[in-house]
């Protein structure tokens, strides 16, 4: 015993070593696992109604079983603050709020009209939570969706933050999270963009799985018959746009808008152009369908007269990837380098610089700075824009006042 | 004197010494003082440390075989001497007390929500105080063992957030008022003076053949690091910097990677833990040295226990601080930040250097010209 206390006094770090074994390992180990005492949220769907806040989420829950099947639950809070909603959801299950694998909030059409950034507010603040979670706009019920993307990630194993990342990449072109639309909102544009999902009795894809979207549990097993035979609404993504001015819902670009708005983004993703009713040495009233391989876009930034006028410089690289004609001959499928002409370059050319102006003409008229134009301009060429914008008489119009131009330039690879 | 530490183990340590708060609440601190030309300030505050690195280094080496004490007990009197030494103190102090605040605040936000502030403390004081207590060999040779584990983990995190993160253009610069800058280099000047401590050294360092290289390699080193990360925090956060206090874990939120390989903020985590406990460390060997010089007390000496006394009043201060005056980071900011207090100390403490550097171009004109009547005498 005395070898034991002579040893300690000469090395007192096994001395500290104990205390903090004696202190702190008990504790650890009947510590509960945070999956036990948290409740996990995977996606949040956020309505207002009035004053009230009405939250449906997607709750991952920790169980045993021989399969792999995750176990999800769908969970409901209402409140007055968007808080109280999220932590009322909470209570049902004996469980802390936690948010720190939430991947994707969906917000409905009043949140967007009033003001998105203040309804987002206290999830900036939530350290827990992301900011590069995925924000999502739903023209109707965010809980219609919710209880969709539920039945969908139970039946089929999509998760719609996936299909969210994908719009992100391919169809804005840039961000649509939480961060982004803080970020823009604080910005001289602006502007930000959020990608829409909603539902829809005909087109998209079919939840499956238990519940029918829009119904409950209950009402399925009490209404009987009437209840199932009533078709399954359907999860549409159709390559739609928000278009957010000071975190208000100021546009939306339909499918067609889309199309035309991703000319001005570089990309390196594929993309398509038709050209119908085609003709030249090669085709004859053929409809082409080209892939864009990659898009590469800049722009050019000039002053005259004192008015600004900014050029897209749009280089895509294409090529035919199918051909429908009648009388297809052999001739159409030897060396195909010599597809590329100049008579279908000019058309291309002539089709993506109608399409952009077309695309400029929706912006300037609802004064959405999308490409951020202000930034590019004030980073450039700073004292000539200010000088420019102090000559203005309303700041908030500068579009109107600025001059574009697009020069396109094609590849056919 | 015994040499203890190779000029090679002193520059790891200023490499070390560069970074910690600077990484997670200072980015948004400075961007709401100065905008994006939050950057600028941070060059002022590095362009003034290399400024005083070049005047330590000079009193360092020209002053091998003498302590920092003995050194200013000789220019300007025991009395004086002791002064700079509390001040010294006062100011080191106040850098321990936002790095336990900050650490805790940060570690809170980044591991557990819930575990408690005695806990990352316990861990903290108690690593940072076994440094002091092995000495200054062993803390070098800590250093030296850490380093290139911190490095690669910084330059991987910057390495990726460069090639991967998406980057805004951070133009037009120059747009906030020069006064802004300014005012918040001095408002922050608590956080600058990272190679103050070498003087601390004195009398301690083995310089070898090559130090400037060294020396200076590792110190260009950091502070390119340091300018890198800054410039992609504020690249990503353009308008809302400010409400991203965690700056080195919010970064790494907007990489690409973390889809793939899972808790990528790990790397953070570490990173910043470890820098804590060595920057403890160092805080506290500055801390017990000028406390120890300030009271000499020669009963105690004769126990040989003084460093164990300073050591365990410094600890009982800083938890006074922690739990009664400053109980939360907020009013340590508050203070530290907004007031006066804090940035004119570090002002007072940042003209040592400078003071020094005088004093011993002065000492040497004097030893001159006695040299010089010596000869004329002589001939």
């Amino acid at each position: 015993m005395k070898k034991l206390i002579n040893f300690l006094k000469n090395h007192p770090i096994y001395c500290l070593i104990i205390i903090i074994c004696v202190v702190f390992l008990p504790g650890a180990i009947i510590a509960k696992p945070q999956a036990e005492s948290k409740l996990i949220i995977r996606a949040l769907g956020i309505d207002k109604s009035g004053d009230e806040y009405q939250v449906s989420a997607i709750a991952f829950l920790p169980k045993a079983s021989q399969s792999f099947q995750e176990n999800y639950k769908i969970v409901e809070g209402k409140g007055k603050t968007l808080y109280d909603a999220v932590s009322a959801t909470a209570k049902e299950t004996g469980k802390d709020i936690g948010l720190a694998h939430t991947g994707i909030v969906f917000v409905n059409d009043e949140i967007c009209r009033e003001g998105l950034v203040e309804v987002i507010d206290f999830l900036v603040r939530d350290y827990s939570l992301g900011n590069d979670t995925y924000v999502v706009y739903v023209p109707s019920s965010t809980k219609e969706l919710v209880e969709a993307a539920h039945n969908l990630a139970m039946s089929s194993g999509i998760h719609l933050g996936d299909v969210a990342g994908y719009d992100e990449k391919k169809v804005i072109h840039g961000e649509s999270n939480i961060e982004s639309i803080y970020d823009s909102a604080y910005s001289p544009s602006k502007c930000s963009l959020m990608t829409i999902m909603e539902m829809s009795e005909e087109e998209g894809i079919e939840p499956g799985g238990g519940q029918s979207a829009g119904g409950t549990g209950e009402e399925q097993s009490g209404g009987g018959g009437e209840q199932a035979q009533k078709p399954q609404k359907k999860i549409l993504n159709e390559e739609k746009i928000l278009i957010l001015k000071e975190g208000k819902k100021a546009l939306i670009l339909e499918p067609e808008q889309t199309k035309k708005y991703k000319w001005t983004k570089s990309s390196n993703f594929a993309d398509a152009l038709t050209l119908e009713n085609y003709s030249d040495k090669n085709f004859k009233n053929a409809t082409l369908s080209l892939s864009v391989n990659s898009n590469d876009v800049s722009q050019r930034l000039s002053f005259k007269g004192g008015k600004p006028i900014y050029t897209f410089l749009i280089k895509p690289r294409l090529s035919i990837v199918e051909v429908n004609q009648e009388d297809l001959d052999d001739d159409i499928f030897i060396d195909v380098s010599k597809f590329e002409t100049e008579k279908l370059k000019t058309t291309i050319n002539n089709k993506i610089k109608n399409e952009v102006y077309d695309f400029i003409k929706t912006f300037v008229d609802a004064n959405t700075d999308i490409n951020m134009i202000y930034e590019k301009f004030n980073a450039e060429k700073t004292s000539q824009f200010q000088s420019f914008l102090e000559g203005l008489e309303n700041k908030d119009n500068f579009l109107s006042e600025i001059k574009f131009y697009v020069e396109v330039d094609c590849k056919i690879e | 004197m015994t040499k203890t530490i190779s000029a090679r183990q002193l520059s790891l340590v200023a490499f070390i010494s560069v970074f910690s708060l600077k990484l997670t609440v200072l980015p948004s601190l400075f961007y709401s003082k100065a905008g994006i030309d939050a950057i600028f300030s941070l060059f002022i505050i590095m362009a003034f440390d290399f400024l005083e690195l070049l005047l330590i280094f000079y009193v360092l080496k020209r002053n091998q075989d003498i302590s920092f004490y003995q050194f200013l007990s000789n220019k300007v009197g025991k009395f004086f001497a002791k002064l700079i030494l509390l001040a010294i103190f006062s100011y080191y102090f106040f850098k321990m007390l936002l790095l336990c605040s900050g650490g805790y605040n940060y570690a809170s936000l980044a591991i557990f929500k819930e575990a408690p502030r005695h806990l990352f403390l316990f861990i903290l004081l108690v690593s940072s105080c076994s440094l002091y207590l092995f000495k200054s060999r062993s803390y070098a040779r800590t250093i030296e063992f850490f380093y290139p584990i911190v490095a690669t983990m910084f330059v991987l995190f910057v390495g990726i957030a460069l090639f991967t993160a998406p980057l805004q253009d951070i133009r037009p610069l120059l747009t906030t008022p020069a006064q802004n800058i300014f005012e918040s280099s001095f408002m922050f000047s608590v956080l600058g003076g990272n190679y103050l401590f070498m003087l601390l050294f004195m009398g301690k360092i083995k310089f070898g053949k090559n130090p400037n290289k060294t020396l200076f390699g590792h110190v260009f080193f950091a502070w390119a690091l340091l300018m890198i990360f800054y410039i992609i925090d504020y690249s990503i956060f353009k308008y809302t910097a400010v409400a991203h206090p965690h700056a080195i874990s919010e970064i790494i939120q907007y990489l690409p990677l973390p889809s793939i390989l899972g808790n990528f903020d790990w790397i953070a985590v570490s990173f910043m833990l470890v820098l804590y406990i060595l920057q403890g460390g160092l805080f506290f060997y500055c801390m017990c040295y000028s406390l120890n010089k300030v009271f000499e007390v020669k009963k105690i000496e004769k126990m040989g226990a003084v460093s164990k006394v300073v050591l365990g009043f410094v600890n009982l201060l800083l938890l006074l601080f922690i739990y009664f005056v400053f109980p939360t980071f907020s009013d340590l900011r508050e203070f530290a930040f907004n007031g006066l207090f804090v940035p004119i100390l570090s002002t007072i403490v940042m003209l040592v250097p400078i003071i020094c550097f005088i004093l011993e171009v002065l000492s040497k004109g004097k030893s001159l010209r006695k040299l010089q009547h010596l000869k004329a005498k002589k001939g």
